[in-house]
């Protein structure tokens, strides 16, 4: 079991700055994801925990000593890689013992140790067969399973369930938050999958452009995004985006379509300004007899049964999605009133997308 | 139910299978059947007359001490070239491999071998080590080693072994990178994770995954330093001295041609056709059984 410290740490790649700096820590027993979009850094983030690429400057600690230099081996981490990287030429008990013969463990131990980790992952049936006879599912736990027999201080996860159709992946991510309950070791796991991102994680770095733009708990995140990026990267459907202003008293911002919604603070800072303002879908309702909010005029309308998907507009140009709980008889072009609780109006300065 | 696939025209399967057929039948069939018809004759030394002396042919060369040198001399030198070639192969593609962006020269270079005729590179080598004239030979002679392959048998053989091993090192190579950049890395990387060293990795991950391609160029090594090394040893030794380097193929073309003992040769030459036959039967058999797909 150990800490994670990355301190000041940056990468390039010849003359292209990769990482632009990362501090985080990241405690004993943490399950912490990294998300963010394709190519953001999130790969190279992991592999420089790993060992498996060098830190350009900057501090990685391991327990509480910076490790650096230290070869991959000595830091006493398992990864598991997105496309599994089982030896071909190995059956599934020596890929899942061959980190143990390396250390010397007698084969006993080896046995013993191999067959936990195959009872817990449920591939006690398939120790004898080589990977090329497995499923992808099944290749995926065998890579778990050579992750845990060896008992690690940190487990490195890079998209693990990417190759995996959707409803594996579900039932997959699901046994990998029970797996860490059951250990409880310190487990940094690499994502772009949002879903995966919230469900996994005790805490979530949200990366973007090989900068973290927020850490914090998913639900923080997704309550008080700190910037505009973060905001829009999680949560599904993504959250509405509207350009606005403040109005002079600082207590309500206009939107399009001649619409004032009320802010839940006073942005006296902000009164009379320009601002993009951010609405969950969600948090969008039917006016029902309440005086609404806002009118929105519908394009288009996704049944999903369990809640209906609003495509629609306020005035011109302010594109709207809501999500409605349940199945509701909604037309397309009929004119629906909502309403919208005032704390749930997010502001985000347009030019550098901070939170107002 | 099974479905088959097949063709309804009858004619056009074999008219597309007629090439290949046509080329084993004149290049493989025909030269190989007159080999066995010419084995079992005996010629006249002025080709005049030719009469038929069932296995006597086979007899005489078993007995033929020069015969059985050739066959030692022809299994100390295919072990050493195969064996040379392969481990010098891996060695420069291990290495070449470690560092593929600077490689490309690198590559160039260790492929040009390749491109140089047998006879060439045997002339090349030749006139290296020429005892009087060679510029190896003489630096040779400058660190106090007397070198004259022209006397020494066992230098001969090095030398022979040196310039087939060196005309075979850049066909290796390529295979055995080609073979390694398609480890993915990640595997590489896995193993490095789960402990392994530098060597341990080669010996556990790399080497069992790169056997497919060791296994392909065993048998076209041991076919090449059987069959293809005669333009080097025509070239640079004449098979000499006191046949020291004259490996069979070589005695098969000089028996012929030098010697005007068509029966004989030909004999030779039979025997020589199943001796690869059996290797190759053997390596595919026995060698293959141990290589990991
Ligand atoms: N070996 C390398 N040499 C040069 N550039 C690299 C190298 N590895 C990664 N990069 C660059 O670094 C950036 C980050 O790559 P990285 O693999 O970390 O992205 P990622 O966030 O993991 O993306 P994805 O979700 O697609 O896996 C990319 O722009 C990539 O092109
Ligand atoms: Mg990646």
């Amino acid at each position: 079991m150990a800490e994670v410290s990355l301190r000041g740490v940056k990468k390039q790649f010849g003359a292209t700055q990769v990482i632009h700096g990362v501090d985080c820590e990241i405690e004993d027993g943490e399950f912490v994801v990294i998300v963010g979009p394709s190519g953001c850094g999130k790969s190279t983030l992991l592999r420089m925990i790993a060992g498996l690429e060098e830190v350009s400057s900057g501090d990685i600690a391991i327990a509480g000593k910076v490790v650096n230099t230290v070869e991959p081996k000595d830091r006493n981490i398992a990864m598991v890689f997105q496309n599994y990287a089982l030896y071909p030429h190995m059956s599934v008990y020596e890929n899942m013992a061959y980190g143990l013969k390396i250390r010397g463990l007698p084969k006993t131990e080896i046995r013993e140790r191999v067959d936990r980790a195959a009872g817990i992952l449920q591939i006690e049936a398939l120790l004898e067969r080589r990977p090329r006879q497995l499923s992808g599912g099944q290749r995926q736990r065998v890579a778990m399973g050579r992750a845990i027999v060896r008992d690690p201080a940190v487990f490195l996860f890079d998209e693990p369930l990417s190759n995996l159709d959707a409803k594996l992946r579900v039932q997959m991510r699901v046994e990998i938050r029970k797996l860490h309950q059951t250990l409880r070791t310190t487990s940094v796991y690499v994502t772009h999958d949002q879903v995966e991102a919230m469900t996994l994680a005790d805490r979530l770095i949200v990366m973007n452009a090989g900068r973290v733009e927020q850490i914090g708990t998913p639900i923080t995140l997704y309550e008080d995004p700190a910037t505009l990026f973060v905001a829009g990267f999680l949560g599904s459907p993504a959250m509405n985006f509207l350009s606005g202003s403040v109005s002079a008293d600082g207590r309500s911002v206009a939107l399009p379509g001649g619409v004032t919604a009320p802010l839940a603070a006073t942005h006296g800072a902000a009164a009379g300004r320009p601002v993009t303002v951010g609405i969950r879908p969600e948090h969008l309702d039917l006016a029902g007899d309440a005086p609404p909010t806002a009118t929105i005029k519908v394009d288009l309308v996704e049944l999903l049964g369990a809640d209906t998907i609003v495509h629609g507009r306020i005035g011109d140009g302010g594109l709207l999605l809501a999500r409605i709980d349940g199945a509701v008889p909604i037309r397309t072009g009929e004119s629906l009133p909502v309403v919208l609780a005032p704390n749930a109006v997010h502001l985000f300065d347009p030019g550098t997308g901070a939170r107002i | 139910m099974r479905v088959r696939v097949g063709y309804s025209n009858k004619v056009l399967p074999y008219i597309l299978v007629a090439p290949q057929v046509i080329i084993t039948l004149v290049f493989f069939i025909w030269p190989a059947s007159q080999a066995l018809y010419q084995s079992v004759q005996r010629q006249d030394p002025f080709g005049l007359r030719t009469r038929f002396v069932g296995l006597d042919n086979f007899a005489a060369i078993l007995e033929d001490p020069g015969y059985l040198n050739s066959l030692y001399v022809t299994a100390i030198f295919s072990i050493s070239v195969a064996a040379l070639a392969l481990g010098l192969a891996l060695l420069l593609a291990v290495s070449a491999d470690r560092v593929i962006r600077g490689a490309t020269a690198y590559k160039t270079l260790l492929i040009w071998p390749y491109a140089v005729a047998p006879a060439v590179a045997g002339v090349l080598w030749m006139f290296l080590f020429n005892p009087t004239i060679g510029s190896v030979a003489f630096a040779l002679k400058a660190l106090g080693y007397d070198w004259n392959h022209l006397l020494d048998g066992n230098q001969a053989m090095l030398l022979v072994v040196l310039a087939a091993t060196w005309k075979q090192i850049s066909y290796n190579f390529i295979f055995f990178l080609a073979g390694l950049q398609a480890i993915p890395k990640s595997l590489i990387e896995a193993a490095a994770i789960d402990g392994a060293g530098r060597n341990r990795r080669f010996w556990t991950i790399i080497l069992p995954l790169l056997s497919p391609t060791a296994f392909f160029l065993l048998v076209v090594n041991v076919v090449y330093a059987f069959f293809d090394t005669f333009g080097i040893i025509h070239s640079v030794t004449s098979g000499g001295p006191a046949r020291a380097t004259e490996i069979l193929v070589y005695k098969v073309y000089y028996d012929a041609f030098e010697a005007l003992d068509l029966g004989g040769s030909a004999a030779q030459s039979v025997i020589l056709m199943a001796i690869v036959i059996s290797l190759t039967v053997v390596q595919f058999r026995y060698v293959e059984r141990r290589v990991h797909y």
